[in-house]
């Protein structure tokens, strides 16, 4: 997608399945990374490896070089649970029941799709923006 | 046949609305971005780590 730098900004909503274990805890974890300025490279991380348990997403927040004192007790105390839990709330009041759901200029596009797809919609969105 | 058109109206009313739908405003609030503030597309990813 580097053929669209500069013309796309990405933003990230949580939408932590209540069913699934570690969801919530890893959407925490990614908040409690960016209270230290590392939210990308927690994101990636916690993509990239796939084990969201208590243990290992400690053992991102080591390997990013956080304050680890500091990110162990927001997990711990759940800092950031209502910031992810609002998030939450908005996804179901938009009525979306999958993830990931993106939003591209108030377009939706469900689940995971081809990289076409995407590119189809951004070109779309790009051809309707006033020049 | 008062009952029937009754029962249309309600099914109009109720879809009607939802097929008039448009683009989906989601606010942004102070969610983590990437990529130009100023970029003319805006991508929001609903994200489930697991």
């Amino acid at each position: 997608m580097h053929e669209y730098t500069g013309k796309i900004k990405l933003v990230i909503k949580h939408y932590p399945y209540r069913y699934r274990d570690y969801s919530s805890l890893a959407a925490q974890a990614s908040e409690a990374a960016r209270a230290q300025g590392k939210f990308w490279e927690m994101h990636d991380l916690m993509l990239e490896r796939k084990q969201l348990d208590r243990n290992s997403l400690l053992g991102y927040a080591r390997e990013l070089g956080l304050d680890l004192a500091r990110f162990e007790r927001e997990l711990d105390t759940k800092t950031y649970l209502p910031r992810v839990e609002a998030d939450f709330a908005l996804a179901r009041k938009l009525d979306f029941f999958q993830t990931p759901t993106f939003v591209i200029n108030g377009r939706l596009l469900v689940g995971e799709r081809p990289i076409e797809m995407f590119r189809q919609l951004i070109d779309q969105a790009l051809s309707e923006v006033p020049k | 046949m008062l009952k029937s058109l009754g029962c249309l109206f309600l099914l109009l009313s109720i879809s009607l609305p939802a097929l008039a739908k448009g683009p989906v405003e989601v606010p942004l609030g102070d969610a983590p971005t990437r990529g130009a503030d100023d970029a003319p597309v805006t991508m929001i990813e609903f994200i489930d780590f697991q």
